[in-house]
């Protein structure tokens, strides 16, 4: 891993959470609020439960437009699983519907909040940032989800290289790709603003920040971490979740692509408590140190 | 050097294969020799039925058919106890026509191996070794094979199996075949069977067709099948076993009421048993325990007023798992003496077994005496088997001779003299000896003696026979694995401390007139190319390999004289057979290893190594030690992850059989590392080569792919899991897709035209670097390359065409001459490729300055920053003219596409390697990359040959050192390219049709020479490409500043002639290309620790899972597949070195 970028001593040295101290000294007054980390671990809670429940239960509503047919077999499997594989397809459908609605609420706060604690100035200036920020909300979806959609394209050309079918199961291919890129890119290019291949600066901090978070893994803070750990905890999960597919176990849920699928939910659900846990440490070390200041100072 | 180093590990790989395989595969030889036919008279004595109905029901354990009663274990279970009642019914009813006993099969109880047993009589192998070219065929003698001799006509229903192992032994009109794979499957077969056999049997009532047939052979799947997916315990097994008594009791019906068949034999019986989840394939009773009932519809059986007539001896009892009484019980292969004697055929000449005593005693309807045919049957047996053992070298067994009873022989040599000529075996008889034998065949008394005597004989040798044949043995295993360890820990080792050794890991900066060590003759020694310690280990190697060898044979006299070699066993196990070759070869591997290993972990630079004067010359230890962790980063750990992933999941057989589909699947993670490292990196141009040539090894990588073929294990699976609702479609579906819509001439051609894409790849690639393939190359490859695709071509069209057609017979000459000249010219290539191998070209200009002309004029050279580079890539293409000649037509693709891959490889890790070096040192990196992407390189130069190195020479060369992420994709490539070519682990696999390129019939040495290079050819292609990293956009660096007679005196230690300034230059030189020459080195070992690696755990998974149901089936090929890889890799990391090292030499020859 590259080595973080060294901050400079005066600052805070954990590089957690926004402080005061990180703020320019002449507006140290109208500084950001600390991190929402009450409401951030409610919401990485709601988040995570609502994707486990769209991966589990949304693909049953296949049960009520299809009568699905009990398998003649020895080895019979949970209800739940039988309609989940019985048409990976549809089920991937449902569930692809499910990750779409829960990732534009999610990446609505995660934009908010990359927003609030980037912004910098004085309240009336923010104020103004605020507004044209969400003026552009609409016009930004839209870029986010184009740039989803030929990511989902990209990333449907990689499965395949991995080894999917070349000549078959597209469908099946293409939506866990779509899956995938929903989970890994589509909250950073709402927040982030999606990569683009022009020469001007603007494409180079883009760059420069895309790369710095998804190669490079030197997220700075609770936000960016947020947006980092899930993205790669899908891609892991999905890169581990193949191994189930070659066992000989000869069960439903083994049909493409679902143990991959179910892995990268998994993997992202893993990565967001992760990111959930790290920038809780962090919050609580410094929680420690403000104390630790507040009692110097009323010394 | 480097090539004696790696010269070197092929003997410990080769040592530690010997070990493990001696230990774990059972080895026999299989003796294409067959018995003669018996005489008339000695066939009037033993047979007793003309036809026989032989119905083998797979996995029939002795207590689903035994009565019910103590026999078996009590409480009975209603699925399957007494279900299947008719023959213990038919054999309380008739004693004398109907027997039930149980055999023991021996481990494994996989139905293949049994088949063998059941028919040739004798032990299990992994590789039946002299078995004919090709082909599952038995190549054994068997009562199969006789009946076919003997003109019977014979008739089969069931497993197919026994088709592709006793080819056109059965009548076409009588034989009905069936795929034996899907377990899912009860009744296919056998309802195939329950129609059949008995209207077979009617024919034989037909007035018009007197004998429609003398043998009907049937093998029902439904009980096994029933087992394995319910396990016996299960209403699903009780159906089946009343579907099959209904069967029996069919047949008994129809025996006893047809006159017809009062000369029909009925013998069923299981293959093996099953244990109590119904698998089977290991030695647990359960599974060893298979049932048999033989049925005649005339008395054939000793009643019990009989007894007599049988010895003690030879009525074995045993106890089934948990039952309270003994039951009758012999050996499996003592069915095939029976059978074949019962139905008046010779017994099958590998036989091991003796005829059952119950069958012979018997012989109301013969003139001869009560009690003779037994001893007539048991000595032809006896005396077959010492014929036998005989032959197959193990004879001079002290307990075998001891057993030996010459009477016995001279019995049958009496009996049968063309089949056992008195004196080659039997030591000469005495009259009264010889008046006893021919008093046999009448005296109760002499022949009940010599039926116990050839029935001693015949235990003793079957005991023998499977004390060497039969049994793993533990403790080879366990040292052949430990040796096996031993090589990859050196590998490593080895590769880590030149690492650390290397004088670029601590490149003098100004610090470079370091002056050679003062002992002179020390240096004169040392070969320029290797640090001393190198040479010295190796040399040091080699002699305790040696000296391990004396060890070895030494510890084997000791353990011999005290006679402790028997006590070595793993428990519950034979003891072992290591013998003092097993010993020698311990001897050497351990030593040598220990030898080498101290030599790499001892303070390796004080040798006499003192190039670098200073504090780094010897590194402590705790210095080692976080150089050695320092390895571990982010891009170190994906690649040894992916090793370990990749051993681990040979543990599994699921894993085991989709390796093909794993192998891509890393080779496609493999270059994340090197990605991300350029992505992240600030140059655009940086980041699209990257970017365009990962795409090209991975689409490479992919479409070498698309030659897979599915193992009969991946069924309908193909990696997409059994449920999805569209049949997946890959490989050869892609394939049948593609034929649907386009001619299907077409993707003939494309293959054959396909190898032509490498030259085209080739001179793309160099053209970057302005390299300049050498005429002689660019002809000879493509034409070379051409022919061997147009071999195939007309192989593939001319296919149905036989030999002796005028077609045929025209295509076969045309083919080989073509494959004659692509071999010549390849060979031509090559040879042409070693005289001249650098791809530079050199201009030189008069100086522009007129005054001082002859003084000063401008070289050019093209492709200098390539020049070590290019012709390896050169070398690799020419590489595969040979591939090309021995892969078939659609394996023809292949060829490029790997090329492709290798190349997207090199220039991946060229560009990672730029961005790391940018990262490190952000000026220099980028002022050497900017002087390094002209490639060419302009330099003044005075006659005094002055020449000015290019500034940034030093900081391009000396780039981090290779690592392993750079290596192990290779190896891996080797493997993808190894299933791409339609190969997989297994025997059936192997293409045999490569055998045939050069010639029309099998010609020893080249033959298998082209079936080598068919299998094995991709890996050692891959792995001799690995020295094309450590050379990959190097140029050499131009170090002299000395005229070279100077450096050569230098050189010669020619002490007072040569100048300091000389001496400097020579040390200076002998450091660059010591650099260089073990880079070489270290790149070559990659590959190799990764295949090693992968060879110990694909060994280990054997040896754990010996007992595993599939170890035949996939953990053996699997092993024995791992170490033909690892020689196959060694042999090509060997070619790979020798090449890198003459273009060393001719790179200092022209630069230097
Ligand atoms: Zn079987
Ligand atoms: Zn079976």
């Amino acid at each position: 891993m590259a080595p973080r970028k060294q901050k400079p001593a005066a600052r805070s040295t954990i590089p957690g959470v926004y402080t005061k101290a990180d703020v320019d000294p002449s507006e140290r007054e109208y500084a950001p609020e600390p991190f929402p980390f009450a409401r951030y671990t409610s919401l990485v809670g709601v988040h995570t439960s609502l994707l486990a429940f769209s991966a589990l239960f949304l693909p049953q509503t296949t049960s009520f437009f299809i009568d699905i047919p009990a398998r003649v077999t020895d080895r019979p499997a949970h209800p739940l699983v039988e309609t989940l594989a019985y048409s990976p397809v549809l089920s991937l459908v449902w569930i692809a519907g499910g990750v779409f609605v829960l990732q534009s609420w999610w990446a609505g706060w995660i934009r908010m909040w990359y927003f609030e604690q980037a912004s910098r100035g004085t309240y009336a200036e923010k104020k103004i940032e605020q507004s044209e920020i969400s003026k552009a909300k609409f016009a930004d979806y839209g870029k986010a989800s184009v740039f989803t959609l030929t990511v989902s394209v990209v990333y449907h050309a990689i499965v395949i290289l991995f080894g999917a079918p070349v000549l078959s199961h597209h469908p099946h291919t293409y939506l866990l790709s779509l899956i995938l890129a929903f989970l890994t890119v589509f909250a950073p290019a709402y927040s982030l603003g999606r990569l683009t291949m022009g020469n001007d600066t603007a494409s180079w901090i883009k760059w420069f920040n895309w790369t710095r978070l998804f190669v490079e893994f030197s997220p700075r803070n609770a936000i960016e971490r947020a947006m980092v750990y899930p993205s790669i905890g899908t891609l892991v999960g999905c890169w581990f979740g193949v191994i189930p597919l070659a066992l000989d176990w000869d069960r439903p849920w083994q049909a493409w692509p679902l143990p991959p699928l179910f892995g990268a939910i998994i993997g992202y659900i893993l990565g967001s408590l992760g990111a959930l846990v790290t920038t809780g440490v962090y919050w609580l070390a410094e929680e420690q140190i403000r104390s630790e200041q507040m009692r110097q100072k009323t010394k | 050097m480097n090539v004696s180093v790696l010269l070197w590990l092929l003997a410990l790989h080769g040592l530690s294969i010997y070990l493990f395989l001696s230990g774990f595969l059972l080895s026999r030889i299989a003796l294409p020799d067959v018995s003669p036919p018996l005489s008339d008279s000695t066939r009037s004595l033993v047979q007793t039925h003309k036809r026989a109905v032989i119905v083998v029901l797979d996995a029939l354990r002795y207590d689903f058919l035994a009565p019910l009663g103590d026999t078996i274990p009590s409480p009975h279970d209603p699925y399957y106890h007494g279900v299947l009642s008719t023959p213990a019914r038919t054999a309380a009813e008739h004693p004398d026509r109907s027997i039930v006993f149980s055999a023991h099969a021996d481990p494994p109880t996989t139905t293949l191996q049994r088949i063998k047993a059941l028919t040739t009589g004798s032990l299990p192998t992994f590789v039946d070794a002299g078995a004919n070219f090709g082909g599952e065929a038995i190549g054994e003698d068997s009562w199969v094979l006789q009946a076919e001799k003997a003109g019977k006509k014979l008739g089969f229903v069931g497993d197919n199996t026994w088709l592709a192992l006793f080819p056109g032994a059965f009548d076409p009109s009588l034989t009905w075949g069936y795929d034996s794979f899907d377990v899912e499957d009860l009744h296919t077969v056998d309802n195939a069977i329950f129609s059949r056999i008995p209207s077979l049997l009617n024919l034989t009532s037909t007035p018009s067709k007197s004998d429609p047939w003398d043998i009907l052979l049937a093998h029902g799947l439904g009980i096994d099948h029933a087992g394995h997916r319910f396990s016996p315990s299960h209403t699903g097994m009780q159906a089946k076993l009343s579907q099959t008594d209904t069967f029996l009791a069919t047949l008994v019906d129809l025996l006893d009421n047809d006159p017809m068949h009062k000369d029909t034999l009925l013998v069923v019986m299981g293959d093996h048993g099953m244990d109590e989840h119904g698998n089977h394939g290991g030695d647990a009773p359960l599974e060893t325990i298979a049932g048999t009932w033989m049925y005649s519809p005339t008395p054939f059986l000793a009643s019990s007023s009989d007894r007599e007539n049988v010895p003690a001896q030879m009525h074995e009892e045993t106890l089934f798992p948990g039952a309270l009484a003994p039951h009758r019980h012999t050996q499996q292969v003592d069915i095939v003496p029976s059978i074949s004697l019962l139905l008046g055929l010779p017994v099958p000449f590998g036989s091991l077994g003796a005829p059952i005593p119950e069958l012979f005693a018997l012989r109301p309807h013969t003139s001869v005496g009560a009690g003779s045919a037994l001893a007539v049957a048991s000595s032809l047996s006896a005396t077959q088997i010492h014929t036998f053992l005989d032959k197959a070298g193990m004879s001079g067994l002290d307990a075998l001779d001891e057993a030996w009873d010459p009477r016995v022989g001279g019995l049958a040599a009496h009996l049968a003299p063309e089949a056992f000529p008195r004196s080659a075996y039997t030591a000469p008889l005495s009259t009264s000896e010889e008046l006893d034998v021919s008093l046999a065949i009448g005296s109760r008394h002499i022949s009940r003696a010599l039926a116990r005597d050839a029935y001693a004989y015949s235990r003793e040798a079957l005991r023998a026979a499977r004390a060497r044949w039969a049994q793993f043995d533990g403790p080879l295993m366990v040292v052949g694995l430990v040796s096996a360890f031993l090589a990859v820990v050196v590998a490593g080792a080895l590769f880590w401390q030149l690492g650390l050794d290397s004088p670029a890991a601590s490149r003098p900066g100004p610090s470079i007139g370091a002056v050679p060590k003062a002992g002179g003759e020390d240096a004169e020694e040392t070969s320029p190319d290797t640090p001393t310690w190198l040479r010295k280990s190796v040399l040091r190697a080699w002699q305790a390999m040696g000296a391990g060898v004396v060890l070895g044979v030494q510890l084997w006299g000791a353990f011999k004289v005290l006679g402790r070699i028997d006590t070595f066993a793993l428990s519950g196990e034979s003891p072992t057979r290591m013998g003092v070759l097993h010993f020698a070869a311990l001897g050497a591997a351990w030593a040598s290893s220990a030898s080498m290993l101290a030599s790499c972990f001892s303070s390796s630079t004080a040798t006499g190594d003192a190039r670098i004067e200073g504090p780094k010359s010897s590194p402590t230890l705790l210095q080692k030690f976080t150089r050695f962790f320092s390895v571990f980063t982010f891009e170190a750990a994906i690649p040894v992850a992916l090793m370990i992933l990749h051993s681990l999941a040979l543990l599994s057989n699921s894993f085991v059989i989709h390796e093909s589909l794993l192998v891509p699947f890393l080779l496609i993670t493999a270059p994340l590392p090197f990605l991300m490292r350029t992505i992240s990196s600030a140059r655009r141009d940086l980041r699209r080569k990257a970017l365009f040539w990962a795409g090209v090894y991975a689409v490479c990588v992919r479409l070498i792919g698309t030659g897979r073929v599915w193992r009969e294990e991946q069924g309908v699976f193909f990696g997409l899991g059994p449920h999805s609702s569209v049949s997946p479609s890959d490989g050869p579906f892609i394939v049948e897709t593609l034929l649907s819509v386009i001619p299907n001439w077409l993707p003939r051609i494309l293959n054959a035209l396909a190898p032509l894409a490498t030259p085209v790849i080739l001179s793309y690639v160099l053209q970057t670097s302005r390299s300049r393939v050498p005429f002689i190359v660019r002809a000879a490859l493509p034409a070379s390359l051409a022919l061997a695709s147009l071999t195939w071509l007309i192989e593939d069209s001319t296919a149905g065409a036989g030999a002796d057609s005028a077609i045929g017979g025209v295509a076969r000459i045309v083919r080989t001459l073509c494959a004659w000249t692509s071999a010549v010219l390849g060979a031509g290539g090559i040879a042409a490729w070693a005289t001249q191998p650098l791809c530079i070209s050199v201009s030189r200009e008069a100086p522009t300055d007129g005054a001082k002309a002859g003084e000063k004029q401008t070289i050019t050279v093209l492709g200098f920053a390539n020049a070590s580079g290019a012709p390896v890539l050169v070398f690799q293409a020419l590489l595969l003219a040979p591939l090309a000649l021995c892969a078939l037509l659609p394996s023809q693709r292949v060829g490029p596409l790997l090329f492709g891959a290798l190349v997207g490889w090199f220039e991946l890790v060229d560009a990672a390697r730029d961005a790391r070096a940018l990262d490190a040192n952000p000026v220099g990196a980028a002022n050497a990359l900017a002087s390094a992407i002209p490639d060419t390189h302009s330099y003044t130069s005075s006659p005094s040959t002055q020449l000015q190195p290019p500034a940034s020479q030093s900081s391009t060369s000396s780039g981090p050192r290779i690592a392993l992420a750079e290596l192990f994709p290779l190896a891996l490539l080797g493997l993808h390219a190894f299933f791409g070519t339609a190969h997989q682990a297994t025997i059936a696999s192997i293409q045999w049709r490569a055998a045939f390129a050069l010639s029309a019939r099998v010609r020893p040495g080249i033959s298998h020479l082209c079936v080598a290079i068919n299998e094995l050819g991709p890996v050692f292609w891959a792995t001799a490409g690995a020295v094309g990293l450590a050379v990959w956009n190097v140029s050499p660096r131009i170090q002299v500043k000395v005229p070279r007679s100077a450096l050569n005196r230098a050189k010669s230690g020619g002490g007072e002639g040569a100048t300091r300034e000389g001496k400097d230059a020579a040390v200076e030189a002998e450091n660059g290309d010591h650099e260089e020459s073990t880079e070489v080195l270290r790149a070559a070992l990659g590959p190799l620790i990764y295949l090693s690696v992968l060879f110990l755990a694909g060994a280990v998974g054997a040896a754990v899972l010996r007992r595993h149901l599939m170890v035949w089936k996939i953990f053996a090929p699997r092993a024995v597949a791992g170490a033909l890889w690892l020689i196959a890799a060694d042999l090509g990391a060997v070619i790979g070195v020798w090449s890198a090292r003459r273009i060393g030499r001719e790179v200092k020859r022209v630069f230097g």
